[in-house]
Parts: structure tokens; C-alpha cells; sequence
């Protein structure tokens, strides 16, 4: 059952209410990679490292809030993994169409360098698009031997984002009706958390052009970063993510040495939502 | 267009079929140029499958020599065995940019360390790097991992470009799904992020070679007068009877005969496909494919044939109608075969699994399943030498003899995603340019024995093994000095056999001044992969030209 979007947008306001209540209840927490726009390293939505998590609205809590709402989401049957889409975005950008994703690990094993790839359908249940992005991740981890350096990795019950901003779609958006998606990842054993890579200080910033987001990132590594980037999902209510900014380029000369840092802002966004969710190398 | 193409006849029907007749040499024996042409009609058809195999079942065990039907019997390519006269397996070979745990930028590793599906994929027909790169197997880098695509065309393309009518090859996916993502894309006609050439399906295809079953346009006539079982045959009666009256060549008239034969059955099984609950849908095996309405590749469409084995009878038809004489099929990716009782996704059961965790305790009856698959497609791919073979095409050959077909996976192993030891095996000679009947050893310097080339899938996850599934040591792969002949090298081979050009460098090249292609990809060592194009310096190709050994 997809909630409709009037239903939503009735809950928004009320969530809005839940949501002041949560940043006072726990500013003092840190929760560095959320926050509600123009409140500097408050924290927003859920626990850490968990984005999106309803604060009312209608459905079960199984069901996925998608927007364009007509549109169906589904695992791919077989595909058996522990990651679950919870809110799902299918839009028209600038360069075509894009989806964002709010993913939660309900599986009691954590998923590392997990991607996640979609097919969309049109109402006769002909394949007419693709796409492929990775999971954001937040949480570092290190091999015990040879086999890994870092892997960075989502844990049971944590949410994460993803962004597919290059989606083939051969059809308008509002003609298509489903979608499967399916992740693959490595359950790695042999591995210990790190600190990795994080982000401190993020916060909203409204630009001329839209707002955007500044913070800084901190290299927990011992060793040096090349290209840092950042990807910021801005959110509404329920944790739906609705577009991403990215900060810096994986292609850039800027190096960030061992505990060093790099500060950081974005790309504006034009709907910056309730709240957002950032992550460190996240973006191209 | 090319030449032969001028010489194809065209039978009509009254309500709008139109359907291309075979060459018939004999009605233009007299012409110095139709025996040009006729001698210059070849074809190749590949089939290419995923997340490898079980190789101590796939692979026969002689290691070398006369291929005999015995040495298929007991193993996946059982269903292969009638046909051994015809076949020849190339041992040793590896393919290129492989996946591993070590792969850390230039020099390390023996390929991209992007995803163990998405470069090996990308790579496969095209034998280039992907872009853009990533330099560390884990990355928690993920924006860019996945979606890497080739810096090159693939190989069906480029053969397509100097053969096929419109420059594109037939590219059909079995399942149906028009285009997948870049984890499992193979056919790509640009350099670009969605360079992807879609596939068709059964139906179009079919719809393309006859005229009949337009998607989106109103039945014509002659369609509605097949869903009434009404034969293709009898459909165009007219002109095939003025065509069989015309003064051709005893060969000639079987090959006609046996064409009429094969276009009748493949008439029938799409129009009973058509006759179907979702007949009305033609992207319904689209729908099927993504796992929704069950398993759209093993569903039966008439008696003796199933849908993958309409794909190989359309493909057949394609290639002795000359069509397209460049047929790509694709087997599914994550694909669950309920129809042969595996009821599990194809990629985590490579993985000895039933999760998409790709290492974990072991799944009972995960390698028997496996086994099931493989055997499967070998049925498939036997099911297409059948129709090829059931062509003649004069002095005594088919179709089958005038083609190359092959049967390429993405990796050997699933599990360790190690592309060394690749299974492959070809039938038909490409007109007498290869060797027949015969397994050939290309790795004569690693010192592997029989043994050795049997590989060791079966090393984990079965009864006196680990119960522990482990993709990252590569334990299941054959061990890595063995079987790394470069496949670049055979794919020289085929398209010499087929004709096609190259320039002065030995790359293929339309309207090239070379007749041999003995260049093809970024180089011929996967470790030269390894950070990307260009990261590893004077990347190249190191041993030019075909396998001598392949040729007759």
C-alpha cells in the first residue's frame, strides 16, 4: 500500500511540530551529519546515523513513501538482501531523470560497498529504464588482513541514502509504474571499525540560488584523501530524500592528509525539505 | 548495404507479411559476383551467461585432442554431444579486467577495482577499461563505482558495422528486458555513460525478419491469419511457389525446404505465444523477467521448444535468411530458473548462497543448482546449433558451417569472479577457418594438468569441504597460473573468419586495407587494467594476431 501524497502533505505539518520537539530533546547529542535547515549542527530527524524515520503519516511501517505516489516499489524477487527501501524519490532534474532513496539495513549483518541498482517499468510491465549507484555509508572498517583496507559499510538498522542522478529512462516519469531494485554487497568478517572519514558542523545555509550546505570534513584515516567530496540529501518529514548537493569532486587535485580537514559547501538545492542527511565521499 | 543484400528475394504476403527468403547461389551460378558474395556470407551468433560455472562439471575432462561425445557425457555440455563434430572448446583462455580483493590502482592486481560485475561485464565484448575508475575494491567511494562503463564499442558492434544491414546486430535478450544496468550491459555501440544498446525481444525480433507481429501497429492480415494457425509458409504461398519453380540446384531446394520447415515451426510458437493470457502485451517477457510473473525463460511455448529456444530458432533464422549476420543473446542476470527447480537468484547461488551478501555459510543444494544452470544453458546453446545445423547451404554444409557461434561467460568461477580458465566453447567452422571436432590447450607454458583446468569450484560448499562461502580469497577459482591465454587473440580469430577488415595496425576497421585482424582491446594482459586507462604505462597489446592452433 503506497501512502497518497494528499495524506502526506497533511502529515507534514504535524511532523513538523514532532520535529522541533526532537531538536530540542537532542541538540546537545551531535549528531553531526543531520539537521533541520538554519539550525548549525543541530540535530534532525531519528537516531544517529539513522535518516528518514517517519514521524507520522499514513501506511504501515513497511511501506515505502514514493513519490510520484502511482509508482509501485518492490524488491527484486530473489534478490534476498537485507536492504529495504523506506522513502523513494523518481523526479525530473536538470539532466534528466533521477532517484533518490532512503535504504535501511533490517538485517542483522552489516553490507559493505553495497550497490543498488533499479529497473523501471511502463503499466505493461515493459523494462523501460536502469540505473546503478552505491550506499552511502558513514561507518569505516578495516581488514584484519591482507584481503581489505577500508570498506565502508552499513550496519543492521542503520538508513542510508542513495543517489542515481543519471537514470535511463526512455519514458516520461508520470508513465512509469513500477520499479524493482536490488543491492549486492560483501558481509565482510575479518574487519574492525575505524574511525573513517566524517563530516562536523554541517548546516543549511540559504544562498541566492537556493540553499546550500557548509561543514567540514575530518579524515580519521591514516591516509591521505584525494578528491574529498560530500553528498547532502535534503529531506522532507518522513525521510524522504528529494535531490542531493554535492560538495567537491572526486576528480580535484585536493588532497586531505591524516587527520586533517577540509572545509566544504555544496552545491545549492532548490527544495531543501525539513531536514538532511550528509555523508562524507559521497559524491562524484 | 552490403552486396548480398541485393540478392535476397523477398516473398509477400496479400495481408502485408514480408518475409526474406535464404541465398539461393544456384539461381545466380552465372554471376562471378553472387559467388563472391556467397562466399563471403558468414555469420556469428554468440551467446553470452553469467556469474560463471561450476567448472570441474563444465569443462570435459581431456584436456586436449579429439573431441568425442563421451568426453562430453557425464558434464554440463552433455546436451552438446550429438553435435561434437562440429564443435571446438579453446582451453586456457582468460578474459579481461578481472575483479579481486588486491585490485589498488596501476600495477596492482589484475584489474579495475570497481565491482566484480560492472568492469567484467563492461569489458567482456569490448576488451576495454571502464570508466570511471576506482582504485579501491571496498571503496566507500560509491557515487561512481557501479555505473562504469567501456571506453570502447563491443565486438558485436564493430563486426555489425562491416556486416550488418543497418550497421547494428540483432541483440536479443532471452528474458526479454530491453536494457539493464552497468553491472551487466554487454552490447555497447558508443562511448558513452548510456552508450547501452538495447536489446529485443522475441517478438520484435521475429517481426523484423517476417513483417508480421508490429509492436504498437494494427495486426495486418496476414498476422491475424497466423494466431488462427494459419503456417508463414502457407502465408506467402504464392510467391514460394513461383520461387520453387524457378531452375535451382538440388542444394538449393533443400535449403529452401528446410527453411520453409523452420519458419513454419517459429510461426507457430509465436503465434502461440501470442494466443497466451498476456499476448496482447508484447513487453509481457519483459515483465516476466524482472521476477514478477515467474520465469519467462524456461516457459514452454509449444511442445519441444521453450522461450530461450525461440530466441536460438529466431536467431538461426537471422542468420540463414542473412538477415543479420551478427546475433547477440543475453541470458538473464539475477535471474531465478523456477522452471528447472532452481528457486534461487542465479547470482546468489554462484555464490553458494540464497542472499545477496556474496560470502556467508553455505546453502545446501546451492552447487547442485548450479550444475542445473549450467546444463541448461548448454541446452540452449545446443538447441541453436540444431537450427543452424538443420540449414544446408550447399556442397554439403549448413549454415552452422558458414558461422561462428559461441557460447562466452562473464566470469569462470561465480564465486571468486576469477576470469581465468574461461569457459567457452564454439561451434560451426566460420566457412573452414577453424578446426572441428577438437579441444585445444592454448596454455602449454603453466605446466597445468588436466586436473589443474578442472578448476575448484567444487573446493567450497559441498559435502568434505569449508561450509563457508568465501568470494574474496578466490578459493573456488582455478588456481591463478593457469589458463591465461588472452581471449583478445581468439576474438582475432573469429573476425578474421568472418571477413572482417582492419587498418594497417591490425584493428578491425571498416573499409580497412587489412583482411586480418590481429588487434583488439586496450591489451592483453588483465593486469594492465589495473587504475584505469592509461594508469599503467605502455598498456598494449603484447601478442598480436589469432591462435594458429585454432585454425584449419
Amino acid at each position: 500500500m503506497i501512502p497518497r501524497a494528499a495524506s502526506v502533505t497533511l502529515m507534514i505539518a504535524k511532523s513538523l511540530l514532532t520535529l522541533t520537539a526532537l531538536s530540542l530533546v537532542v541538540g546537545c547529542s551531535s549528531s553531526e551529519n543531520q539537521g533541520t535547515p538554519g539550525a548549525a549542527g543541530s540535530a534532525g530527524l531519528g537516531a544517529s546515523g539513522a535518516a528518514g524515520t517517519p514521524a507520522s503519516g499514513g501506511g504501515t511501517s513497511d511501506d515505502p513513501v514514493v513519490v510520484p505516489a502511482t509508482l509501485t516499489v518492490a524488491p527484486h524477487a530473489g534478490n534476498n538482501s537485507v536492504f529495504q527501501v523506506t522513502a523513494l524519490t523518481l523526479r525530473q532534474g536538470a539532466g534528466g531523470a533521477e532517484l533518490y532513496a532512503a535504504v535501511k539495513n533490517v538485517g542483522s549483518i552489516a553490507g559493505c560497498n553495497v550497490s543498488f541498482s533499479v529497473s523501471l517499468f511502463d503499466k505493461d510491465g515493459g523494462t523501460v529504464g536502469n540505473g546503478i549507484s552505491g550506499l552511502m555509508v558513514r561507518r569505516y572498517f578495516a581488514g584484519t588482513d591482507d584481503s581489505v583496507a577500508v570498506a565502508g559499510c552499513v550496519s543492521p538498522g542503520d538508513v542510508t541514502m542513495v543517489a542515481i542522478t543519471d537514470l535511463y529512462l526512455e519514458i516520461p516519469i508520470e508513465d512509469v509504474r513500477s520499479l524493482d531494485y536490488m543491492s549486492q554487497y560483501w558481509s565482510l568478517t575479518k574487519v574492525v571499525p575505524i574511525a573513517g572519514v566524517s563530516l562536523t558542523g554541517v548546516e543549511a545555509v540559504t544562498l541566492g540560488s537556493g540553499v546550500a550546505y557548509r561543514g567540514t570534513l575530518v579524515n580519521g584515516l591514516d591516509t591521505e584523501l584525494t578528491g574529498p567530496t560530500v553528498a547532502v540529501f535534503p529531506l522532507d518529514a518522513r525521510g524522504r530524500p528529494l535531490g542531493v548537493a554535492y560538495g567537491g569532486s572526486s576528480k580535484s587535485s585536493v588532497t586531505v592528509p591524516p587527520s586533517g580537514t577540509w572545509d566544504f559547501e555544496t552545491a545549492a538545492t532548490d527544495d531543501a525539505g525539513v531536514g538532511f542527511d550528509a555523508y562524507p565521499m559521497g559524491g562524484p | 548495404m552490403n552486396n548480398y543484400m541485393n540478392r535476397r528475394i523477398l516473398l509477400k504476403g496479400l495481408g502485408g507479411a514480408v518475409i526474406a527468403a535464404p541465398i539461393l547461389t544456384s539461381l545466380f551460378e552465372k554471376s562471378a559476383r553472387a559467388q563472391a558474395v556467397a562466399a563471403t556470407t558468414k555469420r556469428c551468433i554468440i551467446m553470452f551467461s553469467y556469474y560463471g560455472c561450476i567448472t570441474n562439471n563444465w569443462f570435459p575432462q581431456k584436456l586436449d585432442g579429439e573431441m568425442l561425445d563421451t568426453d562430453l557425457k557425464g558434464t554440463a555440455l552433455e546436451a552438446l554431444a550429438p553435435y561434437t563434430k562440429k564443435l571446438l572448446m579453446p582451453r586456457g583462455m582468460r578474459t579481461m579486467n578481472e575483479w579481486t580483493a588486491n585490485n589498488k590502482g596501476a600495477g596492482k592486481g589484475r584489474g579495475q577495482g570497481n565491482d566484480s560485475h560492472t568492469q567484467c561485464a563492461g569489458t567482456a565484448l569490448t576488451l576495454q577499461p571502464v570508466t570511471p575508475n576506482s582504485d579501491d575494491p571496498f571503496s566507500f567511494n560509491m557515487a561512481t563505482k557501479f555505473n562504469a562503463t567501456p571506453l570502447g564499442i563491443s565486438m558485436d558492434h564493430i563486426m555489425a558495422q562491416q556486416l550488418s544491414p543497418n550497421q547494428q546486430p540483432l541483440y536479443m535478450d532471452i528474458a526479454g528486458v530491453k536494457t539493464v544496468g552497468a553491472q551487466a550491459a554487454i552490447s555497447y555501440n558508443k562511448v558513452d555513460p548510456k552508450g547501452q544498446f538495447p536489446a529485443v525481444n522475441a517478438t520484435t525480433a521475429y517481426s523484423q525478419l517476417t513483417g508480421l507481429f508490429k509492436t504498437g501497429a494494427p495486426m495486418n492480415a496476414d498476422t491475424w491469419e497466423i494466431q488462427k494457425g494459419k503456417k508463414i509458409a502457407d502465408i506467402v504461398k504464392g510467391d514460394l511457389a513461383r520461387l520453387k519453380s524457378k531452375d535451382m540446384s538440388k542444394a538449393d531446394k533443400d535449403k529452401l525446404d528446410a527453411w520453409v520447415s523452420l519458419i513454419n515451426d517459429v510461426g507457430v510458437a509465436v503465434s502461440a505465444q501470442c494466443n497466451q493470457a498476456l499476448a496482447d502485451k508484447l513487453q509481457a517477457s519483459s515483465k516476466l523477467a524482472s521476477g514478477t510473473a515467474g520465469d519467462v525463460v524456461t516457459r514452454k511455448i509449444v511442445d519441444g521448444m521453450d522461450n530461450a529456444d525461440l530466441y536460438m530458432a529466431i536467431a538461426a533464422l537471422s542468420a540463414a535468411c542473412n538477415a543479420n549476420p551478427i546475433i547477440l543473446l543475453r541470458m538473464p542476470n539475477n535471474f531465478t530458473y523456477s522452471g528447472i527447480g532452481v528457486n534461487a537468484d542465479s547470482h546468489n547461488q554462484s555464490h553458494r548462497l540464497n542472499d545477496a551478501s556474496m560470502q556467508g555459510a553455505c546453502v545446501t543444494g546451492a552447487v547442485d543448482n548450479l550444475k542445473k544452470i549450467d546444463a541448461y544453458y548448454a541446452s540452449k546453446f545446443a538447441s541453436l546449433v540444431k537450427f543452424l545445423d538443420s540449414v544446408p547451404e550447399g556442397d554439403g554444409k549448413t549454415v552452422l558451417d558458414n558461422s561462428v557461434a559461441f557460447w562466452l561467460n562473464e566470469l569462470s568461477d561465480g564465486n571468486a569472479h576469477n576470469m581465468n580458465n574461461t569457459p567457452l566453447i564454439q561451434a560451426g567452422s566460420g566457412g573452414g577457418y577453424f578446426k572441428q571436432g577438437k579441444i585445444i590447450n592454448l596454455d602449454t607454458t603453466s605446466g597445468g594438468t588436466a586436473t589443474d583446468f578442472l578448476g575448484r569450484s567444487l573446493s567450497q560448499c559441498v559435502p568434505g569441504t569449508t561450509q563457508t562461502s568465501d568470494g574474496v580469497s578466490q578459493g573456488t577459482g582455478t588456481a591463478p597460473k593457469f589458463g591465461n591465454m588472452p581471449i583478445n587473440k581468439y576474438f582475432c580469430n573469429v573476425m578474421t573468419s568472418l571477413g572482417i577488415k582492419a587498418d594497417a595496425k591490425g584493428f578491425p576497421a571498416k573499409d580497412g586495407p587489412a583482411s586480418e585482424v590481429t588487434h583488439f582491446g586496450y591489451s592483453d594482459k588483465t593486469e594492465e587494467f589495473s587504475g584505469g586507462a592509461g594508469a599503467v604505462k605502455d598498456a598494449k597489446i603484447w601478442s598480436p594476431g589469432g591462435y594458429t592452433e585454432l585454425k584449419a
